[in-house]
């Protein structure tokens, strides 16, 4: 008789398809999670679309120089992310869809990042205890 | 003749963009090409209006989006060094505002008398 595994549950689930550098969809997503961790909850965002260009391994933790004002350290969205997801360790996770990932050649990502197939979606979305989804790809 | 860019949307990314929006692109190619004269429409016109006490800044948690765009000194940039902008006067009435929002040096018209001033120029770019 199978037995179901237990499975982690998570408080909230962000699929964001909406692309980067569009409209301010990224920086709600980011600060939608960060007030959920500041309130003790649990939160996991899968990165859909051209958000899988933003964890590539090949991009610094900072943005290029900002040549109005060169002394200025500006952190790219990789850092960002990195920096989130090492801060609250266990409590907010980042999944690159690989299928959108290798369409638009992301190959390689930071360590924080997990990489999963779409055909996981629907595990992933009954493993959180609410989703939003964030359209607009 | 000369260069006018004209930019539409505002809003393009906080965080990934930072400073590195469309008005940073304007200011860095300004240098290279002599001028540009710039016009905001629709949310873009936020871009040159007025403090109204402390600009809010955008948080993550309880820190600072990195060190987000901060277009009315772009704006005062531009203006600074010789180039016009327009601002929509529609598109300020949209958002329920008048000439009187915007910066000093800010030019405000109509949408139709913007549109004839395009042929004034060399290259009219949307960005």
């Amino acid at each position: 008789m199978p037995v179901a595994a237990d499975r982690r549950m998570w408080d909230l689930l962000l699929v964001l398809t909406a692309p980067p550098h569009v409209d301010d969809s990224l920086t709600t997503v980011l600060r939608l999670s960060r007030a959920m961790l500041d309130t003790g909850r649990t939160v996991r965002v899968w990165a859909c679309g051209y958000n899988t260009m933003l964890t590539q391994e090949t991009l610094a933790p900072v943005k290029p120089v900002n040549l109005l004002d060169t002394t200025g350290s500006y952190p790219s969205a990789a850092g960002v992310i990195r920096d989130m997801i090492d801060t609250h360790r266990g409590r907010f996770g980042w999944i690159v869809c690989t299928a959108c990932s290798a369409e638009r050649g992301a190959g390689r990502h930071i360590e924080q990042v997990r990489l999963r197939s779409d055909a996981r979606l629907a595990a992933t979305i009954s493993a959180a205890s609410r989703t939003l989804y964030i359209g607009g790809a | 003749m000369g260069y006018l860019a004209i930019v539409d949307r505002g809003y393009r990314g906080s965080l990934e963009a930072q400073f590195f929006d469309a008005l940073y692109g304007v200011r860095m190619f300004a240098a290279q090409l002599g001028g540009i004269d710039l016009l905001l429409r629709g949310t873009s016109v936020t871009a040159a209006l007025r403090p109204t006490g402390d600009v809010p800044q955008v948080t993550l948690g309880s820190e600072p989006v990195a060190l987000s765009a901060d277009p009315r000194s772009a704006i005062s940039g531009l203006t600074g060094n010789g180039a016009t902008v327009y601002v929509d006067a529609g598109s300020l009435a949209d958002l329920g505002l008048g000439p009187e929002a915007v910066l000093p040096g800010c030019a405000v018209l109509d949408t139709t008398e913007l549109a004839v001033r395009w042929a004034g120029y060399e290259q009219v770019w949307f960005l």
